[in-house]
C-alpha cells in the first residue's frame, strides 16, 4: 500500500516535470518566433532616413560649425564668445529634396 | 484501447515504418514551404544604407543607387555566408570613395540569443566607414563577439563577399581572391580524440576500464566541448543540414566532424557515439546524479507515451525549422543557457527545473525531452529498414 502510494507520487512528480518542461519548450518557441523586431536591422553611417521628411534641430553653436567646413579650425573656438545661454535656432525642416 | 497501448514503442514494425514514412513526407512538405516562402525584395532596403538613394538600377550582381538628380550616389550588393544556424545575408552600401556607408542584415537564421548578443555588442556597426580595401576580418580590423564567434564570422564573411562584388562590378577595382585557410585546431582535435576514445572504449571487455574511459570522455566533453567551446550537438545543426545550409568546410571543419561522425557511426556501426560518451549536457546531468545517487526512473506503463512525446517535440522542432528556414529558432535545448550563461528568463527557468530534476532522477532531459535521441531512433530505424530490404533483394536476386 505504502509502496503504491510512493510510486503514485513519483509518477505524479514525473508527469508534472514533463508537463512544465513541455509548456516551457512551447514558450521558448513562441518567444523566439515573436521576436520579429531584431530580424532585419540596418546600420547607417549617419542618422537613418526612415521617413520622407523629418525634423532636425541644431543649436546655434553647432549651426556655425555645420555651415562651415564641418571641422572647426583652431581659430574658430566654439566657446570664444561666452553667451549666457545658447539660443536655439528655429527648427529646420529637412526633406530629402532640401538636403540635396 | 488505452492511450499507452496505442503509443506503444513495441508496436508492429510496419506501423512504426508507416509513421516514419508519414514524418518524412511531412518534413518534405515543410522543406518546400520553407524553400518557396523565403524571398525578399532588397531594392527598397537600399535607401536605408545609402544616403540620398532615390532610384536603383540593377547592374550585374550589384545595385547602383542614384540620387534624385540621376547621379550615382553609391553601390550596394548582397553577400551571403554561413552563420551558426544557417546563411546570413548582408546588404552592404558603399559610396563612390569606396567607404562602407551602411549595412543591413537582410536574412538570418541564428538562435535569437546569439543574434541579440551580436546586436547588443554593436558588431555590425563596426563595418561602417571601413574602406573596401580593408581586410574586414575578425580580430584584425573588426572586433569579434565573445560567445557568438560563428555568427560574427558569418556576418563578416557575407559583408566581405558583398564588398568584393561592389569592388569588381561597381568601383572597377577588383580585390585579390580570398585565401582559403583550413581552420583546424584544438576543438577539432578534441572531437576526433573523443570519437576515437568512445569507439575503442565501447569495444573494451573490461567493464572497469570501460567505465573509466567513459567518465574521461564525459568530463572532457562537458568541460571542453561544453564550457570552453560551447559547441555541443544540437537539433539546429540537424535542421541546418536538412535545409542545405552547409557551412564552408574550410572554416567549419568542427561542424562536419561532429555531424559527419555521428551519422557515420550510427549508420555503419548502429551505435550512438555521442550521447553516452561525450554529450556535454548529458555529462552535466550525470554529474548531478552522482551527487544524490539518482537512478533512472521510467514507469513502464508510461514509457511509450513519454517516448512518443519526445519524438513529437523533436519532430515539431524539425518541421518549424524547415518551414520557417530558421534552424536557430526551432532548437529548445538549454545548452547555451548552461555553458554560455546566456538565455532569457524562460530558458533560465527551464534549465533550473532540469537541474533540480537531475538531482532526483538520472538524465531527465536526455530521457524525456532531448530532440536528438529521436534523431538516432530515426537513423537506426531507417538503417534497419534499408538493411532488411537489401537482404531480401540479395535473397531474391539470382546468383551467378
Amino acid at each position: 500500500m505504502e509502496k503504491t502510494r510512493s510510486e503514485k507520487l513519483k509518477e505524479l512528480l514525473l508527469a508534472g516535470f514533463v508537463t512544465i518542461c513541455v509548456a516551457l519548450i512551447f514558450a521558448v518557441w513562441f518567444d523566439a518566433l515573436s521576436n520579429k523586431g531584431v530580424e532585419s536591422p540596418y546600420f547607417y553611417r549617419g542618422e537613418p532616413t526612415t521617413s520622407g521628411s523629418f525634423y532636425l534641430t541644431r543649436t546655434a553653436i553647432a549651426e556655425d560649425t555645420l555651415l562651415g567646413t564641418g571641422t572647426p579650425t583652431p581659430k574658430e573656438k566654439q566657446h570664444k564668445k561666452e553667451t549666457p545661454t545658447p539660443m536655439p535656432t528655429p527648427t529646420l525642416l529637412i526633406t530629402p529634396e532640401a538636403d540635396t | 484501447m488505452q492511450l499507452t497501448s496505442v503509443l506503444s514503442s513495441k508496436k508492429p514494425i510496419n506501423i512504426q515504418r508507416q509513421i516514419l514514412l508519414i514524418s518524412v513526407v511531412l518534413a518534405l512538405i515543410a522543406w518546400f514551404i520553407g524553400y518557396f516562402s523565403n524571398s525578399s525584395d532588397v531594392i527598397p532596403m537600399i535607401a536605408e544604407i545609402i544616403p540620398n538613394a532615390s532610384r536603383v538600377e540593377v547592374r550585374g550582381n550589384i545595385y547602383v543607387a542614384l540620387d534624385p538628380t540621376g547621379v550615382v550616389a553609391g553601390y550596394a550588393a548582397l553577400g551571403s555566408a554561413q552563420g551558426y544556424a544557417g546563411p546570413i545575408e548582408m546588404l552592404v552600401g558603399i559610396d563612390l570613395q569606396g567607404n562602407i556607408t551602411g549595412v543591413k542584415i537582410v536574412k538570418q537564421r541564428e538562435t535569437p540569443g546569439f543574434f541579440k548578443l551580436i546586436l547588443g555588442e554593436g558588431f555590425p556597426e563596426q563595418f561602417i566607414d571601413h574602406s573596401f580595401k580593408d581586410p574586414l576580418r575578425l580580430n584584425t580590423d573588426i572586433d569579434a563577439v565573445s560567445g557568438a564567434t560563428i555568427s560574427a564570422e558569418g556576418i563578416a564573411a557575407s559583408t566581405r563577399q558583398a564588398v568584393r562584388l561592389i569592388a569588381q562590378q561597381g568601383l572597377g577595382s577588383p580585390l585579390p581572391p580570398e585565401s582559403q585557410k583550413i581552420k583546424f585546431g584544438y576543438p577539432e582535435l578534441t572531437l576526433i580524440g573523443l570519437y576515437a576514445a568512445g569507439y575503442f572504449g565501447h569495444k573494451l571487455r573490461s567493464s572497469a576500464w570501460k567505465k573509466r574511459i567513459r567518465w574521461g570522455t564525459m568530463l572532457t566533453g562537458m568541460i571542453v566541448l561544453g564550457f570552453i567551446y560551447t559547441a555541443p550537438f544540437t537539433i539546429a545543426q540537424v535542421i541546418s543540414l536538412l535545409s542545405g545550409y552547409w557551412p564552408d568546410w574550410h572554416n567549419n571543419l568542427y561542424w562536419y566532424i561532429l555531424i559527419g561522425g555521428i551519422i557515420f557511426v550510427t549508420t555503419v556501426d548502429a551505435k550512438n557515439p555521442y550521447c553516452n560518451w561525450f554529450c556535454p549536457f548529458g555529462a552535466f546531468q550525470e554529474c548531478l546524479a552522482q551527487v544524490t545517487n539518482a537512478k533512472l526512473y521510467r514507469p513502464r506503463k508510461w514509457s511509450a507515451f513519454f517516448k512518443w512525446l519526445q519524438r513529437g517535440l523533436a519532430f515539431t522542432a524539425v518541421l518549424l525549422g524547415l518551414a520557417l528556414r530558421r534552424p536557430g529558432v526551432a532548437g529548445y535545448e538549454p545548452f547555451a543557457t548552461l555553458f554560455d550563461f546566456r538565455g532569457n528568463s524562460i530558458e533560465v527557468v527551464f534549465l533550473v527545473i532540469i537541474v533540480l530534476a537531475s538531482l532526483l532522477m538520472y538524465r531527465p532531459f536526455c530521457n524525456y525531452l532531448c530532440p536528438l535521441d529521436p534523431v538516432y531512433d530515426f537513423i537506426a530505424e531507417s538503417r534497419r529498414w534499408v538493411r532488411e530490404g537489401w537482404m531480401a533483394w540479395k535473397k531474391r536476386a539470382p546468383r551467378n
